[in-house]
């Protein structure tokens, strides 16, 4: 369900944006299935709700969580992931009953939490490449204060997901994405290829955003 | 005493001889070197060439021990094996007993840690959760997961002992490229990034820093981290604490150096150095020394007993770094190493 939103897209409706819930619900569920089978697990990907925010309105958990900057349609976009998630998923991956274990120290990460938080990442967007999705990987941090991808007051859709495995709640999962990749996503995506390969296209395209 | 501070500390020896070996081949016959790593395969070459690439400057004695030893292996003995069983025994030959026993299979996960240091693997597993030390365990050979379950805490290896009994894979495949990330960061770190690393190389350059600048850098050390200074002196060699090794080291030691630098070395020295120091060498080497000192007397200023020092200082790390010896210190609460000592001066008087 949406939640109440402070703020709106200027060229979305508000059919658009239900149309692109509805992708974004069933990407879930392949990419759910298509995780299953890597991991070898019972892997549940569902979304719960979204809201539409500026960015300086947008509060994320406090617990500690993983934030991937990406492009996609060569705009920027985020997914971030908790710890609690990572943690469990990388127990399970090393032969363990799945049972998060952490460092004393909050702020740092176990070198298996680290190696696993990055597969996730790559293997959802291995998934989305291998659907035409123009998404790339820029870099990951573990505080969002130093990713600088959006301004204050952009308009953003914040996506959030719950996750699931071996059939007990194990974490959550958001998507953060502006206009301009919304935009992109409702065009065909062919068409959105041909962009990405025009540089100066893009870089129109970048200007008007 | 920690072991080496050069960058190859975390290989074993016999991979340090194989490494060795190799890079004297390759200075000599290229071509050779180039087959023998092209049958050895890709696991074990890596290995090797990792092995290679840390070695740093190999003193001719060791370089020459190295070679005689593989001389003895394949031509003294008259067996000469070529193409894949040459690599293959060039391999097999290189691994001491312990090792050769352990059967070690490239294609399993984590097989790298059979040759790679204990201590060096336990500073590693400082970074690594519980579940994924159960995992290595799970698949490394008994005899490796054994010594290195002695190593730790009671406590700790209690429950790594539970764990690895439920270790249940799921995805052969992400155990496989954790293994693969694992090697990546643990071989690179291998040189010395870790603290401990730097610790060991700062340790042993101090070692051979003249007196007075070695304690203003130790002073300026003691002013931003007390802990740290005293990690550093723990791993520093003396000349002093050299009696603190085992009888066997300090013989060995004692046995490649010159008479004359002892006596030098030996000038500013307490008498129970000078007691354990003759102690521990023959009766010949004895009456050479006496003679030394008695010369050394009158010559001798700071400067030369300083100099002196640092030679066999110096000589000692080599025998260290060609794995004649460990520099570990006897424990003198450790009874077992107590034990041990009692047992080699028993040995060294039936000798004498």
């Amino acid at each position: 369900m949406a939640k109440d939103s402070n703020a709106k897209f200027t060229d979305i409706s508000e059919d658009d944006l239900t149309s692109l819930l509805d992708i974004f619900k069933s990407l879930s569920l392949t990419i759910s299935s298509f995780i299953s089978s890597e991991f070898k697990l019972k892997f549940l990907l569902s979304y719960t709700e979204h809201e539409c925010k500026q960015f300086q309105d947008i509060s994320f958990k406090e617990d500690p969580a993983v934030y991937n900057e990406l492009k996609w349609f060569s705009k920027p976009a985020l997914l971030y992931t908790d710890r609690s998630f990572i943690s469990r998923l990388a127990n399970r991956i090393l032969g363990g009953d799945g049972i998060a274990e952490t460092t004393d120290d909050p702020e740092k990460w176990f070198f298996s939490e680290e190696c696993v938080a990055s597969e996730f990442v790559d293997l959802i967007l291995d998934y989305l490449k291998t659907h035409n999705q123009l998404i790339k990987f820029e870099k990951s941090v573990k505080d969002v204060e130093y990713l600088h991808i959006y301004y204050p007051d952009d308009v953003l859709l914040s996506v959030n997901f719950k996750i699931e495995f071996d059939g007990e709640e194990g974490g959550s999962m958001g998507i953060l994405m502006g206009e301009s990749v919304l935009k992109e996503y409702l065009k065909d995506p062919e068409d959105s290829k041909a962009r990405e390969s025009d540089p100066d296209s893009a870089s129109s395209e970048d200007t008007t955003d | 005493m920690s072991d080496s501070a050069s960058t190859t500390s975390s290989f074993s020896e016999p991979v340090k001889k194989v490494a060795t070996l190799l890079l004297f081949l390759e200075m000599n016959k290229p071509a050779l070197s180039k087959g023998i790593l092209k049958a050895m395969g890709e696991a074990k070459s890596r290995i090797v060439l990792e092995a290679m690439a840390n070695l740093g400057n190999i003193d001719q004695s060791s370089l020459q021990d190295t070679v005689l030893q593989f001389h003895e292996l394949f031509v003294a003995k008259k067996s000469i094996i070529g193409g894949k069983n040459l690599s293959s025994m060039l391999f097999q030959q290189a691994f001491d007993a312990n090792e050769s026993k352990s059967s070690v299979s490239y294609d399993k996960p984590f097989q790298y840690l059979e040759s790679i240091d204990n201590d060096a693997i336990l500073a590693m597993f400082d970074r690594l959760s519980m579940q994924m030390k159960a995992l290595i365990l799970y698949y490394i050979s008994q005899e490796k997961s054994s010594q290195l379950l002695q190593k730790m805490d009671t406590e700790t290896s209690k429950l790594l002992f539970k764990k690895v009994f439920t270790v249940n894979v799921i995805s052969d495949n992400y155990v496989s490229k954790l293994d693969k990330k694992l090697y990546e960061q643990f071989m690179s770190s291998a040189g010395g990034q870790s603290l401990k690393g730097i610790v060991l190389k700062f340790a042993a350059i101090l070692e051979q820093t003249p007196t007075d600048k070695r304690n203003d850098l130790l002073s300026s050390i003691e002013e931003d981290n007390p802990d740290l200074l005293e990690d550093i002196k723990a791993n520093m060699l003396s000349f002093e604490n050299l009696v603190k090794l085992k009888d066997e080291e300090l013989q060995l030691i004692l046995s490649n150096i010159d008479m004359k630098d002892l006596s030098y070395a030996l000038q500013s020295a307490e008498d129970d150095v000078k007691e354990k120091i003759t102690a521990n060498i023959s009766s010949r080497a004895k009456s050479i020394l006496d003679e030394e000192l008695e010369a050394a007397k009158e010559r001798a200023d700071d400067d030369s007993i300083n100099a002196a020092q640092l030679k066999i200082l110096s000589q000692a790390r080599s025998l260290q770094s060609s794995g004649k010896v460990t520099l570990k210190f006897v424990d003198p609460d450790n009874s077992d190493d107590k034990k041990d000592g009692d047992k080699e001066e028993k040995k060294d008087k039936e000798e004498k």
